[in-house]
């Protein structure tokens, strides 16, 4: 890895609803080289979305700093700062102003951060459009005009009109079709290579994990369960949560059948049961030790491929596959 | 050859007849209230004018809608009183929307303790009959024109605070705001150049029922002798005055009272047309 552009030590939300607490994040540490592109992967209310939004200043975190580039960013972003992370959200329908011409969009963060002359304005927001893959004339329609995959276009144009170095991509291809997605992906990988950037990815679709990221993170209600390089982490799943994700893809041919756990790995994936210490996966997991409900299991292992668990083996399984099956 | 977007627009506008009467009427009133010195038979009857002479006279060549107590010509009256209730009806949407937008953007985009405070102060306004809140105000001055309009925006702008909050509500979690926040806007650029567009559509069929609403709210107050002072052509005044002489002076009240009810269904007629343009429910 190359030195780090983006690093989060300890951090932590939580949330008050009412009276109760929710913990979205509960110490995550994350690095990020320049120009790589880490995936994070986990359900909803594994708190990706939450860690997302911390690196973006949208929300403070409760514990734990984040660092970009050597500095760290403290509650109140300034704008030097902001220029510097670009963000690419999920639903191209919602992401741009439906009463705005596609030129105002791209054209929002340029006047925010007084980034050109209004007489170079035009061709500026043209150049980036072009960057994208679009035609510059576009920027007088109104993303009406547009289709999903050219939304997510001017999307990325306007993330890329402040020259940032960090793009935040937040599920950017789960509501195109699956031909479009291809395309966007295609164009992701061009510009990161053609500019240096560094991308944080955001997703809960493994399938696209593969194309784009060389190092992903699995998480789960708010910790990080397991680290690594993808393709370490995606033929060797150490942790039973990746284990029971990755078996979880639908499969075609017997074949990939084979790849699959040898673990009632499908027994209690609906199990919405939170518990307060101790391994969050506990509830689901059938390899869970009375010691796991004690102590929060750390990430160790290799460098390159890092898991938390306390009965990584499996020895000495508390629950057998049967009493689990007959638990439902 | 693409249709032109605006031709299109009138295209469904006009789908509906009635909008395009409504119009009709509107264009003429303005037409009349803009032009009223040169159209109007006797444009100093606008004013101070005694002919009693001519008084009560009944509908004639010479006095089409007939003549007043004193001998004024109440066709040139009801022109001049046109201009009275336009500008009545403009001062009084404008300032309610401008302050029910501020207060209704403001409250979402803050949140907390703003939100709760201000969407309150609204609910109380709301709670209470706006020509009930308006003769309040009214009553602690001498009636004026001005002070009747100010009075009645204090009674209209929580409808338009009301309005605009439930837009900007339902928008606030939009990925666009999220992506202006993301780049550094300000809020008050967020609020105004972000939300507030998406509220045009909604505000501007508001605007034009409210016209019609206000003009009729006008004259109820002129009709309760808390509108503008005598002798400045108003036709709620006219109608009001004419009513002591009814039914043998019929002309006086009915005649205005028409002129009324055409500014008022004209408005109605128009916010019908466009609300059917920008596909607004409800």
């Amino acid at each position: 890895m190359t030195e780090p552009l983006l690093e989060i030590r300890g951090a932590a939300k939580t949330f008050h609803v009412g009276s109760a607490e929710v913990k979205a994040l509960k110490g995550v540490d994350l690095s990020v080289g320049k120009g790589e592109t880490v995936a994070i992967v986990g359900e909803s209310g594994s708190g990706k979305t939450t860690l997302a939004n911390l690196v973006l200043g949208i929300e403070k975190p409760s514990a734990g700093e984040i660092v970009l580039a050597g500095r760290p960013l403290s509650g109140r972003r300034s704008k030097a700062d902001r220029r510097q992370i670009g963000l690419v959200q999920q639903n191209p329908y919602s992401t741009l102003n439906p009463r705005k011409s596609i030129g105002q969009a791209i054209g929002l963060p340029l006047s925010v951060h007084n980034l050109c002359r209004r007489s170079e304005r035009r061709r500026r927001i043209g150049e980036l459009l072009e960057k994208v893959g679009l035609h510059p004339d576009l920027q007088d329609r109104r993303p009406l005009a547009l289709s999903g995959g050219q939304r997510q276009r001017v999307a990325i144009a306007r993330a890329l009109a402040t020259d940032p170095e960090l793009l935040v991509l937040d599920e950017p291809t789960s509501s195109l079709d699956v031909s479009v997605q291809a395309h966007i992906l295609r164009l992701l990988k061009e510009l990161q290579e053609e500019l240096g950037l560094t991308y944080l990815f955001i997703t809960h679709d493994l399938s696209v994990v593969r194309v784009l990221a060389s190092r992903v993170i699995v998480m789960y209600r708010g910790l990080v369960v397991e680290e690594g390089a993808v393709a370490e982490v995606f033929s060797q799943p150490r942790h039973r949560y990746t284990q029971q994700l990755l078996a979880s893809i639908p499969t075609i041919s017997a074949e990939d059948d084979r790849l699959k756990p040898d673990w009632p790995w499908e027994a209690d994936v609906d199990s919405m049961e939170i518990v307060e210490a101790g391994c969050p996966f506990r509830p689901r997991c059938p390899f869970a030790l009375p010691a796991c409900a004690d102590g929060t299991p750390v990430l160790a292992g290799p460098a390159h491929h890092l898991h938390a668990c306390l009965n990584p083996n499996g020895a000495k399984t508390r629950k057998s596959s049967l009493e689990l099956m007959a638990g439902q | 050859m693409q249709p032109n977007p605006k031709w299109r627009a009138w295209r469904r506008f006009a789908r509906n007849r009635l909008s395009v009467l409504g119009m009709v009427l509107i264009l003429l009133v303005i037409f009349s209230a803009v032009f009223a010195p040169f159209i109007a038979p006797y444009p100093e009857h606008a004013g101070v004018v005694v002919n009693f002479a001519d008084a009560n006279k009944p509908p004639s060549a010479q006095y089409w809608l007939g003549t007043d107590s004193v001998g004024r010509d109440v066709l040139s009256r009801i022109i001049f009183g046109f201009r009275n209730s336009l500008i009545l009806g403009l001062a009084v949407v404008s300032l309610a929307i401008s302050v029910g937008t501020i207060v209704g953007i403001t409250a979402v985009y803050l949140g907390g303790k703003v939100e709760i405070v201000l969407m309150r102060i609204t609910d109380v306004f709301l709670a209470i009959p706006s020509l009930v809140l308006a003769m309040a105000i009214l009553g602690i001055a001498r009636p004026s024109q001005m002070l009747a309009m100010i009075a009645m925006a204090v009674a209209w702008w929580p409808w338009h605070a009301r309005l605009v909050y439930g837009i900007v509500r339902s928008l606030k979690h939009e990925g666009f705001v999220t992506a202006a926040e993301v780049v550094g806007a300000s809020r008050i650029r967020v609020m105004f150049g972000e939300l507030l567009p998406n509220c045009a559509p909604n505000l501007l069929t508001k605007a034009s029922l409210d016209m019609g609403f206000v003009i009729l709210l006008g004259a109820s107050l002129s009709f309760l002798g808390m509108g503008a002072p005598p002798p400045t052509p108003d036709l709620g005044t006219m109608v009001s005055e004419g009513s002591q002489y009814l039914p043998d002076i019929w002309w006086l009240s009915v005649t205005a009272g028409l002129a009324i009810f055409i500014v008022v269904l004209g408005f109605n007629l128009v916010a019908d047309g466009l609300r059917d343009l920008f596909d607004i429910v409800g």
